[in-house]
């Protein structure tokens, strides 16, 4: 222990210290980042166990009642839809491609995704704008732009920092997390129809933004979003391949947008009612992207 | 005051405030209690002047490594160190201030000082990071909202700190803190 003479004279020093660190530019103390994962990884013991209780008392929103095999015939379901959904989207961007290129020889490998269930050890930051804290790392192979998700193919967010043995999310709903492009899907069996629409975080647990104008080519009329569609991520250039056509929500609500009163504004609320109370996330790992999206910070025009 | 049971009380205080905050939060702006803070004023009331900023410090540090600031447009999180250590130094010396006029062994005292101090806490780190976002710092920030969410959650914490008191003061002859000892500990109640 130091003595008490030294211990007061140290005080100053340390107050002056802490002083520069708080309004040093962010650059400068961006290797505070690294002990920020030791200390995650030093209370994560107790803070683990306790999450686990606070998270089964107040879940994440999922319906208690639903039987398991229900869950399990629902995620399926999903699934399939997910897949079909991707698919055709995969089709459209190839045949785009393979028009610009002239040549089908180019296309992609096959996507090879491996996904992880990974439980969530806490939260961190403000709670106005929580970022969640799981138990993986890189060591799991995770890294930043790692797509996260919560049970039934919802899209939950992607990875901001991968440390060695944990990470942080920034889930959709987060300020944190910037906007997304996404689409609104009227029609099931031809996702690529569907309105386009940009989403911001509102604060309040949903997303809001502004549909496309579009009109139908054989009646004329507008083509205007349904409360109750699938709204799925279509954001190639912000997120990876692997994210693409997941489940962003169901549209909420729809208002004339304040600017421009034939414009509409969707509101979409998530299927799962609090991302950030999730006890579990499934993570997308993609080994390895040749092409991963850029990270902007206008956020691509939003 | 024992360092090593601090230490470890910290600890587990530290594990509650990552693990249960956010079980606990009220409405969507995030009103949460604080229990580290509670700690904290537990300590600002009954330790040596110079125990109670070094307690400070240490936790502060802590919690500013476990906080990571969200900055906008995806561009990831942040750890800054510094505004909670400041923050809860300045608010241990409100509490150094007013301890002098509490009856330090009423549970009350602890959630009103706990509250009060929280306060101070919160609106200091709320003004040095709207600071930081007014000179252009790339933060998730919104100061109103935080703002409202600082009161709230100050006061969420004075609540928190009462019950709270019943842990923490029969915890003082173990942290080394002999104002205690008399009433709170279980020799003393055995007698």
């Amino acid at each position: 222990m130091l003595p008490v003479a030294h211990a007061r004279r140290l005080m100053p020093a340390t107050f002056i210290v802490l002083a520069m660190l708080t309004v040093a530019p962010l650059r400068w103390t961006a290797w505070l980042g690294n002990f920020g994962q030791l200390m995650q990884t030093v209370v994560a013991p107790i803070s683990h166990p306790l999450a686990a209780v606070s998270r089964y008392l107040f879940p994440a929103g999922h319906a208690r009642d639903e039987s398991e095999a229900m869950r399990t015939l629902q995620d399926e379901l999903e699934a399939t839809r997910v897949q079909r959904a991707q698919a055709l989207h995969e089709n459209d961007v190839l045949r785009a491609m393979i028009k610009e290129l002239q040549r089908g020889i180019a296309l992609d490998p096959e996507l090879a995704v491996q996904q992880m269930v990974v439980p969530v050890v806490g939260s961190s930051g403000d709670l106005a704008d929580p970022l969640l804290t799981i138990r993986a790392g890189t060591r799991q192979g995770v890294d930043q732009n790692t797509v996260a998700m919560t049970f039934g193919l919802q899209l939950l967010g992607r990875v901001v920092s991968a440390g060695e043995r944990t990470s942080t999310i920034a889930p959709i709903t987060s300020k944190a997390a910037g906007g997304l492009s996404a689409v609104i899907i009227l029609d099931e069996a031809n996702p690529a129809a569907g309105l386009a629409c940009t989403l911001a975080p509102a604060g309040d647990g949903t997303l809001v933004g502004d549909v496309e104008d579009r009109r139908d080519p054989m009646t004329g009329n507008v083509v205007e979003p349904v409360i109750g569609a699938t709204v799925r991520l279509r954001d190639p250039s912000h997120w990876p391949r692997t994210a693409q056509m997941l489940m962003v929500g169901k549209v909420d609500r729809i208002d004339p947008s304040p600017k421009q009163p034939l414009r509409k504004i969707v509101t979409v609320r998530p299927a799962v009612e609090n991302l950030e109370r999730v006890s579990e996330v499934v993570l997308r790992i993609q080994p390895e992207d040749p092409n991963p999206p850029r990270r902007t910070t206008n956020g691509g025009g939003r | 005051m024992n360092w090593i049971v601090f230490a470890a009380v910290a600890w587990l205080f530290l594990g509650l405030e990552q693990g249960l905050r956010d079980g606990l939060s009220l409405g969507s702006l995030g009103v949460a209690p604080s229990f580290i803070f509670c700690l904290i004023a537990f300590i600002a009331m009954t330790a040596p002047r110079a125990a109670v900023l070094w307690s400070a410090v240490i936790i502060g540090v802590a919690m500013d490594l476990l906080f990571r600031l969200p900055l906008r447009d995806g561009l990831g999180a942040v750890t800054i160190v510094g505004p909670h250590a400041l923050a809860y130094a300045v608010a241990c010396q409100l509490i150094l201030a007013l301890r002098g006029l509490m009856m330090r062994r009423n549970p009350l005292s602890l959630g009103f000082l706990a509250f009060v101090g929280s306060l101070v806490a919160y609106l200091m780190i709320d003004a040095i990071f709207t600071v930081r976002h007014a000179m252009g710092a790339p933060f998730a920030w919104e100061a109103r909202r935080q703002l409202v969410m600082s009161a709230g959650s100050a006061l969420y914490t004075g609540i928190i700190g009462i019950p709270l008191a019943l842990v923490l003061f029969p915890l003082a002859g173990m942290l080394g803190l002999p104002d205690f000892k008399s009433r709170w500990s279980p020799s003393a109640s055995r007698r």
